[in-house]
């Protein structure tokens, strides 16, 4: 038995059986990632301590029927997580201890997860490549020259090196989906207000969504049962009855219809893509699925939505770095308006300053009808869209990205062209909409891959989808970093 | 084109120390944005209300009553600078 290639429903079962400890599971996992870690830089803190004690308290209380029992887990460092070091990838929160738990990482606990550590990120989740990390940049573990996707780039790129079986991480435009399919993963990018934001560091208050990034959908399941469902905490959560999304994964799904929007222009992707999107399209239609072309006339202005809306929600939430309640501070100052600009200056990265610039800009007096508020205008045109698409079809199938995982530093000095990595994953945020992100195979020895959007709630649909196209597909090649011999 | 003495206005009203080099690099990067998102300006939305939030949660209430939440200690102990149980932060106006 492999442990590190045993998925979480195997895992579960060979603890119920006896056949094994969490602190057995964790030694195979530490070992791993002491292998593995000094190419990936996949975390910015590792609290083994912290994760072997856990271990211990849960073998000695012995509730193997815990749904995550001894699973270990990897955190993006957007969330709080109650006396561990927080940083948001960012160099002002570099010494910051978090002082309470994000809802999120509670629920985890209580289903019996163990927390290995927090994983690298842009700086505030504000990325496409997790270049923009203000520490290093994580790097892709099917070929370390290239970029894992942002930006939850470290909480993908452990899951496909085996350092953690699942991560927790944040979808603002894409953050889980891209990098889960940069390397080879699965991620359901939630409804907005399934999953509690409580003790997320918030980037964009309207887009914010939490979700997992997981190797298979039926690992993502596990993981999303955990988190769901109404918190106190976090008033845009839904009062709603629980849902099972693994009792679910194998429902009759031969009369699913699929849409393609037009306007996504497939057929002016790299023809080596269309290929990729094409075997999904096959593999819906193996299941007894039908695949359709649809008209979305606004789909493509979705971008500029999000540029637009999106850096000035940025802007409204990063002024509470300020150098005053937490964080760094410049020295120096000598009165407080002096305190917050130096302070800002010297410890936020350039692409946040950009988007905090943006942001001000487009709320600024003369700007805001032109900007902001016929952003929101095209907002409700593009939500409208989408709710008219799902009246007649059951899920939309969209490319996770126009290209390929590219070469680190390739797009890193030029911002508007790193924005358009994001046309095709920004949309499901911009509605509100779950999404989930699957790999199809390897371009030029990298992972590429495809998302399914639903309408809202439509989660367990979603994930059924994604593992009814894997058991199609065949399990993914692992990774070139995992270098250890199958048994 | 955005001007530099537009970016300087933002910055100070966004409460950023920049550089001459950085608003110098800022300058070409978000004029490139604002004219990528300028399409939105040719769209039709006369009789289109805003959207302010997705889903459907409107006024969630809850009961007006006092819950411990936060540790003040851990908070307080947060503060780059503190003076006893206070926070302290440099003089509003120069003295």
């Amino acid at each position: 038995m492999n442990i590190l290639e045993l998925s979480i429903r195997e895992l579960l079962l060979a603890y119920r059986s006896g056949n094994i400890t969490p602190t057995q599971v964790l030694e195979a996992y530490k070992a791993q990632t002491d292998k593995t870690e000094p190419a990936v830089k996949a975390f910015l803190t590792l609290d083994w301590d912290g994760a072997f004690e856990r271990a211990r308290e849960l073998e000695a209380a012995g509730d193997t029927t815990l749904p995550l029992y001894g699973v270990p887990i990897g955190i993006k460092d957007v969330f709080m997580t109650k006396g561990m070091r927080t940083t948001a990838g960012s160099k002002i929160l570099e010494h910051y201890t978090a002082t309470y738990s994000a809802t999120v990482v509670e629920k985890l606990i209580a289903a019996g997860a163990i927390i290995v550590g927090k994983q690298n990120c842009d700086e505030f989740a504000q990325g496409t490549t997790t270049e923009y990390s203000a520490y290093y940049p994580t790097t892709n573990p099917y070929d370390t020259t290239r970029v894992p996707g942002g930006s939850s780039g470290g909480s993908a790129a452990s899951v496909a090196a085996r350092q953690v079986l699942a991560s927790i991480g944040s979808d603002t435009g894409g953050s889980i989906r891209l990098p889960a399919a940069y390397c080879g993963g699965v991620a359901i990018k939630t409804t907005y207000g399934l999953v509690s934001r409580y003790g997320l560091i918030a980037m964009a208050s309207s887009f914010d969504t939490v979700g997992p990034i997981t190797r298979t959908a039926a690992d993502a399941a596990h993981v999303l049962q955990a988190i769901a469902g109404h918190d106190k905490h976090d008033s845009t959560t839904h009062q709603r009855e629980a849902e099972n999304y693994v009792a679910s994964l194998d429902q009759d799904l031969s009369t699913i219809k699929i849409a393609v929007p037009r306007q996504a222009n497939i057929t002016a992707l790299p023809e080596q893509l269309q290929i990729q999107i094409q075997a999904t399209r096959q593999h819906v239609e193996n299941i007894g699925g039908s695949v359709t072309e649809v008209d979305m006339p606004y789909l493509e202005k979705a971008l500029a939505v999000y540029y637009v809306i999106v850096p000035a929600e940025v802007s409204s939430n990063m002024a509470k770095f300020d150098g005053i309640r937490f964080g760094e501070r410049a020295n120096g100052a000598t009165n407080l308006l002096e305190r917050y600009m130096q302070t800002r200056d010297a410890f936020l990265g350039d692409e946040v300053k950009r988007r905090i610039m943006i942001g001000t800009y487009v709320l600024s007096s003369g700007y805001i009808d032109a900007y902001y508020k016929q952003a929101q205008k095209v907002r409700r045109l593009i939500v409208e869209d989408f709710k008219k698409v799902f009246t007649q079809y059951d899920a939309l199938l969209m490319p996770i990205a126009p290209s390929i995982p590219f070469k680190i530093g390739e797009k890193f000095n030029d911002p508007l062209s790193m924005y358009l990595i994001d046309i095709y994953t920004v949309t499901a945020n911009v509605v509100g909409i779950p999404a989930v992100a699957l790999p199809t195979g390897l371009v030029d020895g990298v992972p590429y891959g495809v998302q399914f959007m639903g309408s809202y709630f439509s989660e367990r649909t979603l994930l059924a989808l994604a593992h009814q196209i894997e058991q199609q597909r065949g399990a993914f090649p692992t990774p070139a970093v995992v270098k250890y011999q199958k048994s | 084109m955005v001007t530099k003495e537009q970016l300087h206005h933002i910055a100070t009203l966004a409460r950023l120390a920049l550089s001459e080099k950085e608003i110098v690099a800022f300058q070409s990067q978000i004029s490139d944005i604002l004219d990528f998102v300028h399409v939105l300006e040719t769209i039709d939305t006369t009789a289109v209300e805003p959207l302010h939030q997705v889903g459907e949660q409107t006024s969630v209430m809850r009961d007006d009553r006092v819950v411990l939440n936060e540790d003040r200690e851990l908070l307080l102990s947060s503060a780059p600078d503190r003076a006893g149980d206070y926070i302290q932060t440099p003089a509003v106006f120069d003295t």
